[in-house]
């Protein structure tokens, strides 16, 4: 298996201050708070979690579209801080990103086959018919048919845009593409349509994918490993099967009870219900960010830093020495089984 | 039982540049007392609207409510009332008393200038006549019973501060002020983070069971319909498709498109290698296909499907499909097509 990103101790904090010119610092937003993790070669790493927990955040930082308070980012091996110019633009053609909101990440003022292209003609790879006959090659690939290729976004649906916004991405034939929540701002019919498109595009062109979601359920489809983030950190990672049958961290646990089973026979199940609401990064607390809505809080997790325990060889760890793999499976497991 | 509402064609339409958008077109139901009720679809299909021809608040122009009725009887009413028959005054008693609703995001139906507090104590000054002191001691009472923490303190507080989890449970404690006979839920939970939705549901199934209201559940989340509701009513394109009890709907779908929803959703408890994904896009209401609505997208249509509309067909006690499919004999169904609905169960052999 061949590492395409690797990151140690990853950092970005968010200073935010009042006033134009004594500033006056309000807090800070740790808004990724040393994060390690390895993203590999073919693979889609899931990123799941709540609202403001980081996850955009983290991907902006991997894109080298964010400048970490700490940490590094090694690409195929290299660190990417200390890219030359033209390592940085050979970077940029390699990983790629898919945003949420197809309705705002479209130039509309640009017609499909310019927004297409445009990457092509930035990196210099190819003009006139080449050019043409290349944009009309990614608008199929997608599932487009060529004709769109004159028309404004505007005339497309969220699906459609969503389709023109992948036929981009993938121009530049890309190793890696962040999918930032993709489907979530689709209607319920149209998402399969995407997920399915995105993971025919793998197999075709052996793309890894960072998938940030916050459905559990397309992460469970799509992903075949996830991580699961709260408040800037990650708090368990493991292949998607073990992470559903066997959560481990207590808030893993919590979460996947939360999520609601499409299934009225099991509508009885065991939950367990968090209480309180998700505690704003700014200035989260101290310890484990967990603790305040954690059932199995020790006297421990209010003051030490959590430790990150794993088991089989390093695959399944979570960052909590109190609960993992000291107990039997949780009530909430039994339902996810793949 | 008599039902607390009966809508019978409902048809609410939108005159627009575009063209008549027949936003509800021929939707009929009965709501009896302390049942949940689901509307499920696509964004689009006429959920909101619906439920606010119940409740009159359709904007007119460019709305209008073009057919139908709607009977509610509340618990100590002497009969039924037809609401859109009703004198303006008497359904603004109803509105704010009778029939509550809430929305997916709370901000916008709170007031930003009054602290909640002022706004639970305004309502039950207005509906149970409770003097300042006992409005305000039952407004901390009901902050308190949906999950609010530190309610005595928070009661003071503009709805800004709060989250918006919080906002959704100071909605629930205002309609709950009402002790209404009918909750309308519009994606109460869409706009919320999953551990905050699982507080919310649970509260609202509680709060149901304590106050025996009946609840519309209006969401797109078949999480959340099998989780909450009895009986459910799909939508597609501003017309009842499918009209199922909860365990009928997710065991034996019997319309092509709730078919095609459950098999388009990943489900967490099960793994499958290809999404079935509905093929196409959501119609626009403006220009509607000849027939069912559905034939653009639907994999087993043919000519009897692109002339005639189909009508609701009863397929077993408590479950109706508009779909030709379950009208063998009229309709002459093609051999094939007949075989590949079979496969799918959506015919029983
Ligand atoms: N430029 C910025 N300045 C200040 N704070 C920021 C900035 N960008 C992000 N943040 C904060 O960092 C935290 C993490 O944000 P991020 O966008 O990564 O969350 P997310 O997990 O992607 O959330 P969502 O699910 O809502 O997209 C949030 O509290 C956010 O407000
Ligand atoms: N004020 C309005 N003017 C014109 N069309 C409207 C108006 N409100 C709703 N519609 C149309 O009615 C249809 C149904 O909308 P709605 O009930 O809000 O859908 P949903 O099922 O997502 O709640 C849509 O086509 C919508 O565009
Ligand atoms: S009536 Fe015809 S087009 Fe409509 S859902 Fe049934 S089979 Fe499909
Ligand atoms: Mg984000
Ligand atoms: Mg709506």
């Amino acid at each position: 298996m061949t590492k395409l990103f690797e990151a140690r101790g990853l950092t970005k904090h968010f200073v935010l201050t009042k006033g134009v010119f004594r500033k006056k610092i309000l807090g800070v937003v740790k808004a990724v708070d040393g994060i390690n993790l390895e993203i590999n070669e073919g693979e889609t790493l899931g990123l799941v979690g709540e609202t403001g927990c980081g996850k955009t955040t983290l991907g902006r930082l991997l894109l080298g579209l964010e400048k970490p308070t700490a940490g590094t980012i090694l690409f195929e091996g290299q660190n990417i801080q200390n890219f030359t110019k033209k390592e940085w633009k050979k970077f940029r053609s390699k990983v790629q990103v898919v945003f949420q909101d197809p309705f705002s990440s479209l130039n509309p003022r640009m017609k499909v086959k310019d927004i297409v292209a445009e990457p092509l003609i930035i990196h210099g790879l190819a003009r006139g018919e080449a050019l043409k006959a290349r944009v009309r090659e990614l608008l199929t690939e997608v599932g487009l048919s060529p004709e769109h290729a004159e028309r404004f976004p505007h005339e497309f649906s969220g699906g459609q845009r969503q389709r023109i916004g992948v036929a981009r991405a993938l121009a530049l034939n890309p190793r890696l593409i962040v999918c930032d929540e993709p489907v979530s701002a689709l209607d319920v019919s149209i998402q399969a349509q995407v997920l399915n498109l995105l993971l025919d595009l793998q197999k075709k062109f052996h793309l890894t994918y960072l998938f940030i979601s916050h459905d559990l359920s397309v992460v469970k489809h799509i992903a075949s490993r996830v991580a699961v983030m709260y408040l800037g950190r990650i708090v368990e990672m493991a292949p998607s099967q073990g992470l559903f049958a066997n959560p481990q961290h207590p808030y893993t646990e919590a979460l996947l009870s939360s999520c609601p089973i499409a299934d009225p026979a099991l509508k009885t199940r065991t939950k367990i219900l968090l209480t309180g609401d998700v505690p704003s990064p700014l200035n989260p607390p101290a310890g484990c960010h967990f603790h305040p809505r954690c059932r199995y809080v020790e006297d421990s997790c209010r003051q030490k830093e959590p430790a990150w325990i794993s088991v089989n060889g390093g695959n399944h760890g979570a960052l909590c020495p109190v609960q993992p793999f000291a107990k039997t499976p949780s009530p909430a497991a039994i339902h996810f089984k793949a | 039982m008599e039902p607390v509402l009966s809508v019978r064609n409902l048809k609410t339409h939108f005159f627009t540049e575009e063209g008549t958008v027949r936003a509800v077109d021929g939707l009929s139901y009965d709501l009896y007392p302390g049942q949940t009720l689901g509307i499920v679809g696509e964004s689009g299909c006429g959920k909101s609207v619906h439920a606010l021809s119940i409740l009159r608040l359709i904007p007119d122009p460019p709305g209008k409510i073009v057919n139908g009725e709607i009977w509610f009887k509340g618990k100590n009413a002497a009969g039924p009332v037809d609401i859109l028959k009703l004198p303006g005054k008497k359904m603004r008693q109803i509105r704010g008393n009778r029939i509550a609703m809430i929305f997916q995001e709370p901000m916008t139906s709170l007031n930003p200038v009054l602290t909640v507090g002022e706004q639970i104590a305004e309502v039950l000054r207005q509906h149970e006549g409770a003097g300042a002191g006992a409005a305000w001691q039952e407004a901390v009472n009901l902050l308190d019973k949906v999950g609010i923490p530190q309610a005595a303190k928070r009661v003071h507080d503009y709805p800004h501060s709060f989250s918006g989890g919080m906002r959704q449970r100071a909605m629930i404690a205002m309609a709950l002020a009402m002790k209404p006979d009918i909750l309308i839920a519009d994606e109460p939970t869409t706009a919320l983070d999953v551990t905050i939705q699982a507080q919310i549901l649970n509260l609202m199934r509680e709060m149901q069971k304590a106050y025996q209201m009946s609840l519309i559940m209006i969401t797109h989340n078949l999480g959340v319909v099998a989780e909450i509701c009895d009986d459910i009513i799909v939508m597609y394109a501003g017309k009842p498709v499918e009209k199922a009890g909860v365990a009928q709907l997710f065991n034996t779908p019997r319309h092509p498109y709730t078919w095609g929803l459950l098999n388009s959703v990943p489900k967490l408890n099960r793994q499958v290698e290809h999404l079935a994904a509905i093929e196409g896009q959501p119609p626009n209401l403006a220009h509607l296909p000849k027939g069912c609505s559905f034939t653009p997208r639907c994999p087993y249509a043919w000519e009897k499907c692109r002339s005639e509309e189909p009508p609701l067909e009863i397929t077993q006690e408590g479950q109706a499909a508009s779909c030709w499919l379950h009208h063998n004999e009229a309709a002459a169904i093609p051999q094939e097509n007949l075989k590949k609905a079979r496969g799918n169960k959506i015919l029983v052999a």
